[in-house]
């Protein structure tokens, strides 16, 4: 098998975050026209600090900077779509500069960084600014003030009716800015499924982990099927079940594992969600999945490799 | 294999080339817990420096022929046995007001794994004035690892320097857990490299200079113990450290040295 070049690497990533980018993009649109200046703001932000990151810290360490890398820019726009559109600047200055020049830079880029970026920077920020990334604030007049994930955290459950449950796939609830519309992000699942369908299956395992497990352990003592909604539409559970399920450079390589991926990334989320001290943990959970990714392909490994080696001890003992 | 070494080449290797922290990573236990601000980083500095010269003056004056599963456990009375009167004499006996940090992580330090580590590959196979240099030389480039972080996570963790505020408007208080410590110390690591990585190296010849076979016949081949005398101290004496340091160090752990010994009786 030959060895993969630099210029590979950088096709590929040219490819895969190319296709993030047009998803994230109608997210950009729906979040500038939610809550206006603000989030044109935080987007730029994020994304200038980025793309000012990657460009230096390539000069620092001696390696061509490519614009058609676009992971760096990926990682910024994903970080201000999970912030509050009202978030200080120092705050996307923070996630984004930690997710380049920690998270990517070091481990030799976007298609090798062992924790996906975005979900690092937004951990630290998460980590270092509790009150300024979990208060939701700003947005238009029309949108419903209470977040849902605070509901839930409060254990109250919203009753499904036709205008609730419209408001929450439209994204008309306070939240982070560009993980609340629902259909959107629904429209990014298919745009995967037709464009990169087995990276689609740690974000099947974890999307069916968090509904089992709000099935069977509701937080709230109203309806489950409302309970279980309400989890799935909440914070940015979704948003990282297309954004950072399907990072690539992070899932593990064999088709079951990815399943046990999304499924374990999952089952995390949801025991963060009641026991951590974070609203939204699904970042956390993401890196603690991450760390787990390559021991599952190496067990798999070595699985295949003692079957193997039992199978040609049989066939030497039946040969005789 | 005892062998002469000088302090400052050893200083030179031991706390820069071969830091026990950024390079062997070993020690970062008490790298991580207790560097929350400078002054807990300078008191652990303090003990883990004085636990390493005495541990590695009794390994090396009294333990070299003691079995190795019964010296690493002295190694950890010997540092308890010297930490734990002082911290008590420090609290009860004189006015200096130990942080709480310190009062727990200081026992902590005592049965730390550098200590054990270097006494185990150095001081018990080398003369005692060696194995304490080697000890000066790595628990200073602990402590100075130690500090760094200690200064930096107060900085920007606390926004402030030994308790004095700065005029820092926003603080990274993630810089303050653990995981602040483990980028600093990643990022250290990774500029120590770059600065050893600039040393100049043996110059190959371009292939197309060399002849497609070369026979040699090679009559004398040189001893590397009379290359010792000839070429100067320095040379070898680096060679020597980074066999003794980091080979025997990763024999120690897979336990290959043990069995060579086993099968040469």
């Amino acid at each position: 098998m030959l060895a993969e070049t630099r210029s590979d690497r950088t096709a590929k990533s040219t490819r895969v975050f190319g296709d993030y980018l047009i998803m994230l993009a109608a997210l950009c649109v729906l979040s500038v026209w939610y809550y206006g200046t603000d989030a044109v703001r935080t987007l730029a932000v994020c994304v200038v600090t980025a793309f000012a990151c990657d460009f230096v810290a390539s000069i620092i360490i001696n390696k061509q900077y490519y614009a058609a890398d676009l992971s760096g820019i990926c990682a910024g726009i994903i970080i201000a779509l999970m912030l509050p559109a009202t978030a200080p600047v120092y705050v996307g200055i923070v996630a984004s500069s930690f997710a380049i020049l920690v998270a990517k830079i070091p481990f030799g880029g976007g298609m090798r960084a062992p924790f996906v970026p975005s979900a690092a920077g937004f951990a630290f920020a998460a980590v270092c600014f509790k009150n300024e990334v979990f208060s939701y604030s700003g947005g238009r007049a029309f949108m419903k003030t209470m977040p849902l994930t605070s509901s839930l955290a409060a254990g109250n459950t919203v009753k499904l009716s036709a205008s609730n449950l419209i408001d929450m796939l439209t994204g008309n609830i306070l939240g982070p800015m560009g993980t609340t519309c629902i259909i959107a992000l629904l429209g990014c699942f298919v745009f995967l499924f037709i464009r990169r369908r087995s990276s689609l299956l740690p974000s099947a395992g974890f999307v069916l982990s968090c509904l089992l497990i709000s099935l069977v352990f509701p937080r709230s003592d109203g309806s489950v099927i409302s309970c279980a909604v309400m989890e799935l539409c909440s914070g940015s559970l979704l948003f990282a079940a297309v954004f950072m399920l399907t990072n690539p450079a992070t899932m593990p390589v064999h088709t079951a594992n990815k399943v046990v991926y999304g499924v374990f990334t999952g089952a995390v989320c949801m025991v963060m969600r009641r026991l951590a001290a974070f609203e939204e943990p699904v970042c956390f959970a993401v890196l603690i999945a991450n760390a787990f990714s390559p021991l599952l392909d190496m067990l798999t490994d070595r699985m295949r490799i003692i079957v193997s080696s039992h199978k040609k001890v049989k066939e030497a003992a039946v040969n005789g | 294999m005892d062998k002469k070494y000088s302090l400052g080449s050893m200083i030179r290797a031991g706390t820069f080339k071969f830091n026990p922290v950024l390079i062997q990573c070993v020690g970062l236990f008490p790298v991580v817990a207790a560097t929350q601000n400078l002054r807990d980083a300078f008191f652990a500095s303090i003990a883990l420096l004085a636990d390493m010269i005495v541990t590695s003056f009794i390994a090396s004056l009294m333990l070299k022929k003691a079995a190795r599963f019964l010296r690493v456990g002295i190694y950890l009375i010997i540092g308890l046995l010297l930490i734990c009167p002082a911290l008590w004499f420090i609290e009860f006996k004189t006015l200096i007001d130990l942080p709480f940090g310190m009062r727990m992580f200081l026992p902590l330090i005592a049965v730390n794994s550098a200590t054990a580590v270097h006494c185990e590959t150095f001081a018990v196979k080398n003369d005692v004035r060696t194995a304490v240099y080697d000890a000066i030389a790595s628990g200073i480039g602990i402590g100075a690892v130690m500090l760094i972080c200690g200064a930096v996570r107060e900085i920007l963790g606390s926004g402030s320097i030994l308790g004095r505020s700065l005029p820092f408007k926003v603080t990274l208080e993630g810089m303050a857990m653990p995981v602040g410590c483990l980028v600093i110390l990643g990022f250290a690591a990774a500029l120590l490299q770059t600065v050893y990585s600039g040393e100049k190296k043996p110059e190959k010849k371009p292939a197309s200079d060399q002849p497609e076979e070369i026979e040699l016949e090679v009559e004398n081949v040189l001893d590397p113990e009379q290359i010792d005398m000839d070429f100067g101290f320095e040379r070898d004496d680096e060679y020597d450290y980074l066999l003794s340091s980091v080979n025997e160090l990763i024999e120690s752990f897979t336990g290959n040295d043990g069995e060579k010994e086993e099968s040469g009786k």
